[in-house]
């Protein structure tokens, strides 16, 4: 009997620290296990005791690259749980919010994460020597989307604009008008990067996933929506917890989900795009159609290709948003304390995010749960390799690492939020 | 960013609630009101994009920073980033929030790196979330200050 292990004992340009070990015995994997050892961070622990209204702030810390997802889903369960809702332009500068990051998140994995797999390069350093222009405009991009975090947000990393009900600043409409010159750009920008990435050598990998994601009839989804997925679940973010299990595993200090009746499912980008082409402006909808791009996505190296298109909505819906936008009267609705409890659920650049608060009658938060993307994607990030590295034993050691590799920064795992991430070993038995 | 800078520049990078990580921005604290006209002290997360706006359109940057080279805690290397590449100043644990190096070395690939470019790097005990300096990076805060001070004054007589 054969067997081979392959390893990846420090997985780079991915967020946190995590390994792969794969086993394959007779020419077939036999298992693929993602192992998580960042330390967990015990933020639902420390979040225990303190007021509804310091939600936002401390869980925006969880994570630098997505600090909005983090706040958008917990200031909707506060929300929920206080019975108020924000709507008309403070719901719409939400949205401008989480434009900026899925921008600034989603550039950084396009060009310094992930391009650097499919062009053969060690990382973004080697891949501006070669390629300058693009990753200049990679880095515009990101700028772009941090200049929309800094001016609704009040800064670029870990914003600290967002409220329980609002804003505690809104912007004028004259503050807006040189964000939408800069979007403009960036606009043209993220079109580029739809057909750049169409263009890299893509694997052809088609994945059958169990795709999971909000989903709003006249929005393409970021803060409001059903939960549904493309074998019939369609639920109300209050029933999260009916129908998705967390679990620990001995490998990972990130929990792993799973839904109660079909095991594994993918939340993210493909899920995203595959659930909502409807609802994506005109001008995405014919980026994607010239990029080859169905209504739906199931090859997860194409993710690049769909996070681009979702680069160039948010552009465009940051525009359109920006031109509609009506200064409020005030930035934000007022909510009194009481016994209850509330749920939220947004889209984060990587996917699905829930939060749930227990709060009691003072508005002290009794009980946190927060599921992040990748703790979500993990079983998923372990099928991809399980279903796929067979197909690659025969690549030379050093290629069948890297292409594990890309297979988990496909997902643009974020394990400092899962907890955190990645090293592979490949062991032949 | 780099429109309301000056040409030259000194950038504390670090995060003041992350133990000897206030470092580089207790620096540019001690640094003010004693600099040249010409010269800007910053704070900066350390934000890959926006630490390159900082750099583009410099005549001169210094930079400083906490970092992990295996030595005792407080020493400082000063690097000369356009002799040579920087090495690894560690601390780099998210590979989404990219470095200080990866920064320069991004600017020096894309023909951004100002023509003078140095990096003050003082070695850190501890990068604790809501600790305070260490005593032996608190201790060096003075001689860094007084080190880019000298720098910053040679290079506006030279301008």
């Amino acid at each position: 009997m054969s067997r081979k292990t392959i390893k990846v004992n420090y997985l780079a340009r991915v967020e946190g620290e995590g390994a792969l070990n794969v086993t394959v015995r007779d020419g077939r994997v036999s298992n693929a296990e993602l192992r998580i050892f960042e330390p967990p961070r015990f933020f639902e622990g420390l979040l225990r005791g303190r007021d509804y209204s310091e939600a936002p702030d401390v869980t925006a810390r969880i994570c630098g690259i997505c600090p909005v997802a983090y706040q958008m889903s917990s200031v909707n369960a506060m929300e929920n749980a206080l019975g108020i809702g924000v709507d008309g332009p403070l719901r719409a500068l939400r949205r401008l919010l989480y434009c900026g990051e899925w921008i600034e998140s989603h550039a950084l994995h396009i060009y310094m994460l992930h391009a650097p797999d499919f062009l053969g390069y060690a990382g973004a350093v080697d891949m501006a020597k070669d390629y300058p222009d693009v990753v200049k405009r990679g880095l515009a991009l990101k700028k772009a989307g941090n200049a929309i975090m800094s001016l609704v947000g009040g800064r670029e990393i870990h914003p600290i604009n967002v409220r329980v009900g609002g804003f505690y600043r809104t912007p004028t409409r004259k503050e807006l008008a040189p964000l939408a010159e800069t979007l403009k750009q960036a606009r043209e920008d993220a079109l580029a990067t739809v057909r750049w990435t169409a263009g890299l050598d893509i694997p052809d990998a088609e994945r059958d996933y169990h795709l999971v994601a909000l989903h709003h009839p006249e929005e393409y989804p970021m803060n409001a929506g059903r939960i549904i997925s493309n074998r019939g679940l369609d639920i109300a973010v209050e029933d999260y917890n009916q129908h998705f299990v967390e679990s620990h595993v001995q490998r990972s200090t990130a929990l792993h989900s799973h839904l109660r009746e079909h095991d594994c499912y993918l939340v993210g980008p493909l899920a995203r795009y595959s659930l909502n082409f409807a609802q994506l402006s005109p001008m995405a909808r014919e980026a994607a159609k010239e990029a080859g791009l169905g209504h739906t996505c199931a090859n997860p190296f194409q993710s690049i290709v769909v996070r681009s298109i979702e680069v160039l909505y948010a552009c465009d819906e940051a525009l359109r948003l920006i031109d509609a936008y009506v200064e409020p009267d005030q930035p934000f609705v007022s909510a009194e304390p009481r016994a209850s409890e509330g749920f939220g659920c947004t889209e984060a650049p990587r996917g699905l995010l829930f939060h749930r608060y227990q709060l009691n009658a003072e508005g002290q938060i009794l009980e946190a749960q927060i599921v992040p993307p990748t703790s979500q994607n993990q079983p998923s990030i372990e099928a991809d390799l399980k279903e796929m590295v067979g197909d690659w034993l025969d690549l030379p050691a050093d290629a069948l690492r890297e292409r594990c590799e890309q297979t988990i920064r496909n997902y643009d795992p974020c394990i400092s939020c899962a907890t955190h991430f990645l090293k592979l070993d490949v062991r032949h038995e | 960013m780099s429109e309301s800078l000056r040409l030259i520049r000194i950038i504390g990078i670090g995060n003041r609630d992350r133990g000897d990580d206030a470092l580089g921005p207790l620096v540019v604290q001690a640094l003010q009101g004693r600099l040249p006209e010409s010269v800007s002290a910053v704070e900066h997360s350390g934000e890959v994009s926006g630490l390159m706006d900082c750099l583009e359109g410099a005549e001169a940057a210094y930079l400083v920073d906490a970092a992990v080279m295996g030595l005792d805690p407080g020493s400082v290397r000063d690097f000369d980033a356009r002799q040579r590449p920087l090495p690894s100043l560690g601390g780099n644990y998210s590979s989404h929030a990219l470095g200080l190096s990866e920064a320069v070395e991004l600017a020096r690939a894309l023909d951004t790196l100002p023509p003078v470019c140095r990096v003050f790097a003082v070695e850190a005990a501890t990068f604790e979330a809501g600790e305070g300096l260490s005593a032996a990076v608190e201790a060096a805060i003075p001689g860094v200050a007084q080190a880019l001070l000298d720098a910053v004054t040679q290079e506006d007589g030279h301008a």
